[in-house]
């Protein structure tokens, strides 16, 4: 009989040996699913930028599991190579959306609100995406369809109409998550081989996201495309890969200060937000308000406080790691960030600079934010390359 | 493909593909567009003022009066004015219509001011007259 470390050599053999074809029909679904998902829009639902992009986004998990667990080289392959910190990770964040239905309304917990569908059902299928999706040089690192991304973001910021306020919103309903979007795609296009010794190619990549800012008048994506700018920038001077990345990340975390700074009234709401959300995580610290009920508990809170925010609607925390505080507690809140701490760890090792520009702009975008499905799409990629 | 792979196919499909159709249909169910969240930080600043009432012999703070901010969207503030006549509303940033009113229906003046709000403004004030 062979034993558990055979079996898994044996797994891994038949991963390397029958699964070419396979691996790159996920890179060509990874590449759609990261570089085309943002331009769905359809009229239904609420949100006609945000329910489409959701459930697309679904149907490729769920379409793509059926068709996996029927194709259990693939599965097995990722699963054997994921460690099992990670596995039990998963699982927990898995168990504690189970968990959490004991408490509240399981369909709210499922689906989450009407307006972004994020739920546990959702978070799920980001767990998986994590696990299932790939990169490859056929045509992500490639560069072309992510430069194509990038025009078309130009141009649909044109041609779609603009927000209340005057600001571009593209085919992503919303100005800060067309900037964001800008500025995930955009390192694809710097670091593709196919366009090293084109200087022309770079010019626009960094310039379309830069005009993009403007149309937009996203302050956090400056945060963000300045801290990958000089994440770039001193790997260009041959500063070591860590420090770049803590130089990177200090210049986001410095950027938090910038709400509490600036005059009153200008920012404030987003610090007023955050302290809605930090008490509403008080609410139930140890396993959260749960997954999809960050609307509620901010309402509530606002009460609590009685404080402005009781006469708007507001369903995210305007930063990731407050969403997952609401909505986990200590739980979720620690098994996220731990996540997240250790894919940059993977990343680091594994001198994915790519992808660790890309990681420094979202993080300066979930930390202002409320986050989009194309933001979570693209994060959850990136988790997974330094995961799995 | 073997039988566990395939019973767990057909798992998948009839699990996930359920909770999928619960989704749309909920989020298609429902459709309000004059509603919506929050989706960009909004800064809010405080409208405040007095409220005098004229009398024959001078002035007096007008006690009880309803301020309301009305802006275009349609977003209503309210509060009422203390003891001393003044009053204080927080309201986030756009073109209101500022109006007073009491429940003896006294005449104010102005009857209603129209004021843009894009940082903190005082003195948005009114003078009654009994009726």
């Amino acid at each position: 009989m062979l034993t558990l470390s055979e079996l898994r050599v044996n797994a891994t053999l038949v991963v390397v040996k029958a699964t070419a074809g396979e691996h790159r029909v996920l890179e060509r679904v990874s590449a759609a699913l990261l570089f085309l998902l943002p331009f769905v829009v359809f009229p239904i639902g609420q949100s006609p930028f945000e329910i489409p992009k959701v459930i697309i986004f679904e149907l490729a998990i769920v379409g793509g599991m059926v068709i996996l667990s029927g194709q259990w080289t693939i599965l097995s392959g990722k699963l054997v190579k994921t460690p099992s910190t990670i596995k039990a990770l998963y699982i927990g964040i898995f168990l504690l959306g189970i968990f959490q239905m004991a408490f509240y309304s399981p369909s709210q917990i499922l689906f989450g609100n009407v307006f972004r569908l994020q739920g546990a059902f959702l978070l799920w299928c980001l767990i998986l995406w994590s696990i299932i999706s790939t990169d490859g040089d056929r045509v992500i690192s490639r560069g072309k369809i992510a430069l194509g991304a990038l025009g078309g973001l130009f141009i649909s910021s044109l041609l779609v109409g603009l927000s209340q306020d005057g600001r571009a919103v593209g085919t992503l309903g919303e100005p800060n998550t067309l900037a964001a979007t800008a500025l995930t795609i955009w390192p694809f296009v710097w670091f593709a081989k196919h366009y090293e010794k084109q200087p022309f190619v770079k010019l626009m990549a960094i310039a379309i996201p830069v005009i993009l800012l403007g149309l937009t008048g996203s302050r956090s994506a400056v945060i963000g495309l300045g801290s990958q700018l000089v994440f770039v920038g001193l790997l260009h001077q041959k500063i070591s890969l860590v420090k770049s990345l803590v130089i990177g990340i200090i210049i986001v975390i410095l950027s938090y200060l910038g709400p509490f700074l600036m005059p009153r009234g200008e920012l404030e709401s987003r610090p007023l937000i955050w302290q809605t959300a930090v008490t509403a995580g008080l609410a139930h610290p140890i396993i959260g308000n749960g997954f999809g009920r960050t609307q509620e508990s901010l309402y509530k809170a606002s009460w609590d406080l009685t404080n402005a925010l009781r006469f708007q609607v507001v369903d995210s925390s305007h930063n990731i790691f407050l969403d997952w505080w609401v909505q986990g507690g200590l739980v979720g809140l620690g098994l996220f960030t731990y996540l997240f701490i250790t894919s940059t760890k993977g990343l680091v090792e594994k001198q994915m600079t790519r992808n660790l520009t890309i990681l420094l702009g979202l993080l300066a975008m979930l930390s202002f934010n409320p986050a989009s499905i194309v933001t979570l799409v693209a994060f959850w990629w990136i988790l997974g390359r330094g995961l799995v | 493909m073997n039988k566990r792979n395939v019973l767990t196919s057909i798992f998948l499909l009839i699990f996930g593909f359920a909770i999928l159709a619960l989704q749309t249909n909920k989020a298609m169910a429902y459709r309000d567009p004059s509603t919506g969240p929050l989706t960009n930080p909004i800064s809010y600043f405080t409208v405040s003022g007095s409220v005098i009432y004229k009398l024959t012999r001078g002035y007096v703070p007008a006690a009880n009066v309803t301020v309301t901010a009305k802006s275009q969207s349609g977003t209503t503030y309210t509060t009422v004015t203390g003891n001393d006549g003044f009053y204080s509303l927080t309201v986030d940033g756009g073109t209101y219509l500022v109006r007073p009113a009491d429940a003896f229906k006294s005449i104010f003046m102005p009857a209603q001011r129209i004021i843009e709000v894009f940082s903190n403004l005082t003195r948005v004030n009114f003078v009654g007259i009994k009726s």
